[in-house]
C-alpha cells in the first residue's frame, strides 16, 4: 500500500514536470509557422540562432513610440498578462494570447499574419521582423 | 415614440453595466458572415443603415488608420466587405464617418446619461457595455 502511494507520487511529481516543462503545447501548423519565420530570420541575418521567449517578452510588454499614440504596446489590449482576457479599445474581450490558456493560437497562417501586420503598425508604426515576429510566438508559447 | 423615463433609462443602464461581462464571441448581428467576423473581431459588427454610404466607402478606403488603429484587409476581403456596406448602407444621412456624431445616435444618447457611466464603459464605441444583442439586431434592450 505504501508503495504504491510512493509510486503514485513519484509518477503524479513526473507528470508535473512535464506539465511545467511544456506549458504550450505542441500543435503541427503553429510548429509550421515558426520554421516559416525562423528561414525568414535566417534569409535576413545568417547570424539567427533561435528565437528567444525574453526577446519576446520584451518585445510584448516594452512602451512603445513611433506607433499610433492609442496603442503604445501590446499590453495596451493584451494586459500584461498574456493568460488573461484582454480587450480592445472599445471594450471588446480579446482571447488570451498564451497557448497555456489558449492552444489554438497561433495556428492559422492568414490569421497570424493579419494580426501582425495590423498590431506591429499600430504599436510599432511598421511591420515587425520575421525574428521578432518568432520571438513574440516563442514567448507565448512559453506561458 | 414615447420616450422613456430617465430614471428607467438610468436604471437599464445601471443593470447593464452591474452584468456580467459580455462573451467573447462575436455576435452574429450581420447577414453577410465575412463583415460580421471581421468587423466583429474588434467592435460589434455595426449594422449598414447606421451610417450612409459615402461614410461607409470612407471608411472601407481608409481600414489602415482606422480611428486610430490598423484594421487593413487583404484586398479580397475588403472589397467583399466595401460591396455589403455599399449595398445596404442608408441612402441618407449625416456626412460623418463615427457612428456616435450622427444625430440620431446623439439624439437617442446624447441627454440623459451621466458622463460618468461612459468614463465607466471605456468608449462611446463599446455598445454592448449597455446593449443585449441579440441575433435580430443591436436595438433589442
Amino acid at each position: 500500500m505504501r508503495a504504491s502511494i510512493r509510486l503514485l507520487s513519484v509518477a503524479a511529481l513526473a507528470a508535473g514536470l512535464v506539465v511545467a516543462a511544456t506549458p504550450g503545447r505542441a500543435d503541427p501548423a503553429r510548429d509550421a509557422i515558426l520554421a516559416d519565420l525562423a528561414a525568414q530570420a535566417k534569409a535576413a541575418d545568417p547570424g539567427f540562432t533561435g528565437f528567444s521567449a525574453a526577446r519576446g517578452e520584451t518585445l510584448f510588454s516594452t512602451r512603445h513610440t513611433g506607433g499610433k499614440p492609442q496603442t503604445p504596446s501590446c499590453t495596451t489590449c493584451h494586459t500584461k498578462d498574456p493568460r488573461a482576457l484582454g480587450k480592445t479599445r472599445v471594450g471588446k474581450v480579446i482571447q488570451p494570447m498564451a497557448i497555456s490558456a489558449n492552444p489554438s493560437r497561433f495556428t492559422d497562417a492568414h490569421k497570424v499574419a493579419k494580426w501582425f501586420r495590423r498590431n506591429c503598425r499600430s504599436v510599432l508604426g511598421r511591420v515587425c521582423t520575421a525574428r521578432e515576429k518568432g520571438d513574440y510566438i516563442t514567448f507565448m508559447m512559453s506561458r | 415614440m414615447r420616450a422613456l423615463p430617465p430614471l428607467l433609462v438610468a436604471l437599464l443602464v445601471v443593470l447593464a453595466i452591474a452584468a456580467p461581462a459580455a462573451s467573447a464571441a462575436t455576435p452574429q448581428i450581420l447577414s453577410d458572415r465575412v463583415a460580421n467576423d471581421e468587423c466583429g473581431a474588434c467592435h460589434i459588427p455595426f449594422p449598414p443603415n447606421f451610417l450612409p454610404k459615402n461614410s461607409w466607402k470612407r471608411i472601407m478606403a481608409n481600414l489602415d488608420n482606422h480611428f486610430g488603429g490598423d484594421a487593413s484587409l487583404d484586398p479580397k476581403t475588403r472589397d467583399h466587405i466595401a460591396a455589403f456596406y455599399a449595398r445596404y448602407g442608408a441612402v441618407s444621412g449625416d456626412n460623418v464617418l463615427r457612428v456616435t456624431e450622427t444625430r440620431w445616435w446623439r439624439r437617442i444618447h446624447g441627454y440623459e446619461i451621466p458622463a460618468r457611466v461612459w468614463t465607466q464603459v471605456g468608449s462611446k464605441a463599446n455598445c454592448l457595455a449597455c446593449h443585449v444583442v441579440s441575433r435580430r439586431g443591436a436595438e433589442n434592450e
